[in-house]
């Protein structure tokens, strides 16, 4: 740099500005991030426990619906008298995703044909366990599931 | 930087009015950097205190999401990396700058060894700062579980059998980091505690005590550059020439972290099961590496004594005389060389290093 | 001798109290008493084998059921002579022909059988006879398996103790003994490898060694107690009992007819009966392993052949695009981008593919294409959550590159600060 230009106010007003200026951009940069992140996400919780899974009145007697628990597949299904029934729709044997037969009135796996009564047991074919239940609740018309308390 | 000094000036008068912050800017003034072909290191106390800023703004954040508890905690740091916007960002960042502050931290702690920064009058800038690298692993290795995945548990579980070979105070020690007799929710719980509420107020405690020294004391000479004529010791002034220079650096450490991040990002893993057969491989936190292939090589028995004990007493006795380094020196405090001590130094610097790379070559 | 003993001093009280036993309770008495059981423990090696074995849990010594009560003699009498003598309804060890009847004598009756059990059947010796096992005894072939080749003789456990030789997953080695014996089966001109097939097949894999007890053991196709190989016309009704929608397919298809024309063993006209392989799209093929080829040939009257290649085509594309679009979401989970919405929809994408696997039973080519297309719609959203994370990953990219040419700029502004203020401090001094 030539001596003359040490002093130039021009050089230093510019300095400034671009300082400035570079410097407002950077902190967006990195507020911009921060700020998303306060954001309240679509879902609010990391493990929400209870699940509203359908209206009452749209579910005729021995009809089932399927839903998302979690990562897992789960059916509820209204048996004929009118209660409610819910069950993770894994199957025990090899892990199929399970359905309800309303002409067969089990819960049924078309992988190995297995059976499971309206109360999640196994009642024919591979499955070695009992469907894990879900808890059931039924609220202003809305059916909420639950994990099970043991 | 503002140019407007019109404002400034009466900003200035507006607080000096009601408070003299005076003295505390005089301290800032008054203090300068020496200019030696050292001074390089003297950016490494900066920016491990930048990475401990990083870790402070991440964590603040990571805590309105994150959840302990054995069955909340895996999956609420799913939530944070999956469902919040920059979450993956956040979390990353904090494991990231979590182990660059380490390392920052060995890197300044050497440093300040090597050119005898602790002898007299800094002994206790020293001490203080002792405490704080032993609070950062003590961060590290509690913030290390907090996730709940398989191999912060498994991790987690060897780290404390260790303590819990101790005699007398092992056991004791052991469940009280524990909760229990194993490592559970409950330990979970206690390291989620210690992370965000024991650990932050002691080391801010130590930290406000090493800062405060180092600002009044001044940087620490080099004995070669102290013992130059005065007109021979070239400076320049902490602010703001360092301190621009400090934020220089801060810059880039903030590239680098967010590019390892981002290209880098820290894995999740499974969730921790506690029922599950520990997987093949468990390692502890790199910075633990060369202590736990130490004890891993260590003979069962080694004069009579358990090997691990004595591999763990060793450490114990090390880190304690380390600690206590400016009170041996006592050619340091006579401001002279200690060529035997440096010696030392660059063994355990080689030990360490050695032993690293055996933990993961071997 | 310390039993000797031991009886003479029992005898004082057990004078008392014997008449009274007697009548109260009969085998309380044959167990305090009981001289088959003393006198084969002192025989030692072979003739103590069957006390021995006893004690291992046989179910009926639990039971409480001693010697006599299947081989008859008096346990009471101390001596040998009078014990066994055939006066005191002493069997002995029945000859192979009379196991059957041996064994039916108590498991036949009911009435008896309800004592120990309400749900136990009692039909299994009716059932014997009109078994291969059993048909072949009644003609006198006497080394055909009768209740104690597979059951035990001594050491009887039940069907559910998985130490019981009849255990779903012990089944095929019980079976194997006659059944890999090659000089026994050569005589009756039966295949002798069996369980070597069965074990390299897709159930013996399953049982045996994932022990899956759903899987099926050689009782569950071919009947235990009425053992028959299944006839070629009523196989997929076996294979049906697991296999229901399959089963329901094929038997819906034109296939069905043409196999019975042909004498074709349904199911296992393909996929073989003990070494079943893992099917594969490949087994569509009408070249090579493929099991099309076998039949229909390109002049095929019925277009048969143009169908298998088509059906083949569209189950391709339906494993293509998913293997494409998992592939996809890999590459973004590598890149740290979360994809589990993505994931569990590619299960289902694969739930779609072994939904239109199972629909090429019918040999419907429309049918099939229905099913892929469903499996290939939602493959598709897949894919472009696949994209759409990919994307994402993109726009972080960027983002740091902005971020981080504003740092860099940041960072020149403030070393240029640095060296003007620096000029300016050194030209003043």
């Amino acid at each position: 740099m030539s001596d003359q230009k040490k002093f130039d106010p021009d050089r230093r007003n510019f300095i400034n500005i671009f300082l400035g200026g570079v410097g407002i951009a950077s902190l967006g940069a990195v507020l911009y991030p921060l700020i998303s992140y306060l954001i309240p996400p679509k879902v609010t919780e990391a493990t929400p426990t209870t699940l509203k899974v359908a209206k009452e009145d749209d579910l005729v007697p021995n009809t089932a619906v399927m839903f998302q628990y979690g990562r897992n597949p789960g059916i509820l299904l209204r048996t004929a008298d009118g209660n409610f029934k819910a069950f993770l729709a894994t199957c025990t044997h090899l892990g199929c995703t399970v359905q309800f037969r309303p002409d067969l009135g089990v819960i049924w796996c078309a992988c190995h044909n297995g059976r499971y009564d309206i109360n999640g047991i196994n009642i024919s074919g591979p499955p070695p366990r009992p469907l894990t239940p879900f808890q059931v609740n039924v609220q202003n018309g809305d059916v909420y599931v639950s994990e099970a308390k043991s | 930087m503002a140019a407007d000094t019109k404002t400034s000036f009466d900003l200035k008068k507006w607080f000096k009015d009601r408070y003299d912050f005076g003295p505390f800017l005089d301290l800032a003034k008054h203090k300068i950097v020496p200019i030696h072909h050292h001074t390089i290191w003297y950016y490494f106390g900066g920016i491990t205190l930048f990475l401990f800023l990083v870790q402070v703004l991440t964590g603040i954040l990571l805590l309105l999401y994150y959840r302990p508890g054995a069955d909340s905690a895996f999956e609420s740091v799913q939530f944070i990396i999956t469902q919040v916007k920059f979450g993956w960002l956040i979390r990353s960042l904090h494991s990231w700058s979590a182990n660059l502050m380490v390392l920052a931290a060995f890197i300044h702690m050497f440093s300040n060894f090597f050119v005898q920064s602790y002898r007299k009058p800094r002994e206790f800038t020293w001490l203080s700062g002792m405490l704080l690298f032993g609070l950062t692993l003590g961060f590290g290795f509690s913030g290390y579980l907090l996730p709940w995945n398989e191999l912060a548990f498994f991790a987690t579980k060897v780290g404390t059998d260790i303590i819990g070979v101790v005699p007398v105070v092992g056991k004791p020690l052991l469940i009280f980091l524990r909760g229990s007799e194993d490592v559970t929710g409950a330990t979970l719980n206690r390291f989620f505690g210690f992370h965000v509420a024991l650990l932050p107020l002691t080391f801010l405690g130590f930290l406000t005590i090493h800062l405060l020294f180092v600002q009044d004391q001044g940087m620490a000479e080099p004995i070669s550059y102290s013992k130059l004529p005065k007109e021979k010791q070239r400076s320049m002034a902490f602010f703001p020439n360092f301190v621009l220079r400090d934020l220089i650096g801060w810059l880039f450490v903030l590239i680098i972290l967010t590019l390892l991040a981002l290209f880098f990002p820290w894995e999740l893993g499974k969730k921790a099961d506690l029922f599950a057969s520990a997987p093949a491989g468990i390692k502890p936190e790199w910075y633990f590496m060369f202590m736990f292939q130490t004890l891993k090589l260590l003979p069962s028995t080694l004069f009579f004594i358990e090997g691990e004990l004595l591999g763990i007493l060793g450490f114990g006795l090390g880190a304690l005389l380390w600690a206590l380094v400016p009170f041996f020196d006592k050619r340091g405090s006579e401001n002279r060389s200690n060529p035997f001590l440096r010696i030392i130094g660059v063994a355990i610097v080689l030990y360490i290093l050695a032993m690293t790379v055996a933990g993961y070559v071997l | 001798m310390s039993f000797k003993r031991r009886h003479v001093l029992c005898l004082i009280p057990a004078a008392l109290v014997v008449s009274l036993l007697l009548v109260l309770s009969p085998y309380e008495e044959c167990l305090a008493q009981n001289s088959c059981r003393d006198c084969h423990k002192e025989l030692g090696d072979a003739l103590a084998q069957p006390v021995l074995d006893m004690d291992k849990g046989d179910i009926h010594a639990s039971r409480n059921l001693s010697c006599a009560d299947c081989h008859g003699g008096d346990p009471t009498s101390e001596d040998a002579e009078i014990a066994m003598s055939s006066k005191k309804g002493f069997l002995g060890k029945p000859t192979t022909a009379k196991v059957p009847e041996f064994c039916a004598r108590c498991h036949s009756n009911p009435g008896y059988m309800r004592n120990y059990s309400v749900s136990i059947p009692t039909d299994q010796y009716e059932k014997y006879w009109g078994s291969q096992h059993g048909m072949t005894l009644k003609k006198g072939g006497t080394d055909v398996a009768t209740c104690i080749n597979c059951h035990g003789v001594h050491t009887i456990y039940p069907a559910k103790n998985p130490q019981s030789s009849v255990w779903p997953v012990s089944v095929p080695k019980t079976c194997d003994k006659c059944h890999g014996n090659e000089a026994l089966m050569k005589k009756y001109g039966r295949d002798y490898s069996t369980y070597k097939d069965y074990a390299a097949g897709v159930h013996g894999q399953a049982l045996l060694v994932k022990k899956d007890l759903g899987a099926p053991a050689c009782n569950d196709c071919h009947g235990n107690h009425g053992a028959v190989p299944p006839g070629v016309d009523i196989v997929a009704q076996v294979c049906r009992e697991c296999h229901a929608s399959t089963a329901e397919l094929f038997l819906s298809s034109p296939h069905k007819a043409a196999f019975d024309a042909l004498k074709l063993p349904e199911c296992v006209a393909c996929h073989s009966n003990h070494r079943i392989e893992r099917p594969k799209d490949q087994f569509l093929s009408v070249t090579g392993e493929g099991f099309c080829g076998k039949c229909h040939s390109a002049d095929d009257a019925n277009n048969g052949y143009k169908t298998a290649i088509l059906i083949k085509a569209a189950i391709d594309s339906l494993r293509e695009q998913q293997a494409e679009a998992a592939s996809l979401i890999d590459a973004a989970e590598k890149k740290g981008v979360a994809v589990n919405e993505a994931k569990f929809l590619l299960k289902d994408s694969q739930d779609a593919l072994l939904k239109s696997r199972d629909a090429i039973h019918t040999v419907n080519l429309e049918k099939v294409e229905a099913s892929v297309k469903a499996g290939l719609n939602i493959t598709q959203k897949v894919m472009q959550m696949g994209r759409q994370a990919l994307d994402e990953f993109r726009f972080r990219t960027s983002g740091w590159f902005i971020s981080t040419i504003l740092i860099l700029l940041l960072i020149i502004g403030i070393w240029l600060k640095i060296r003007q203020m620096e000029q300016r401090t050194n030209s003043k001094s």
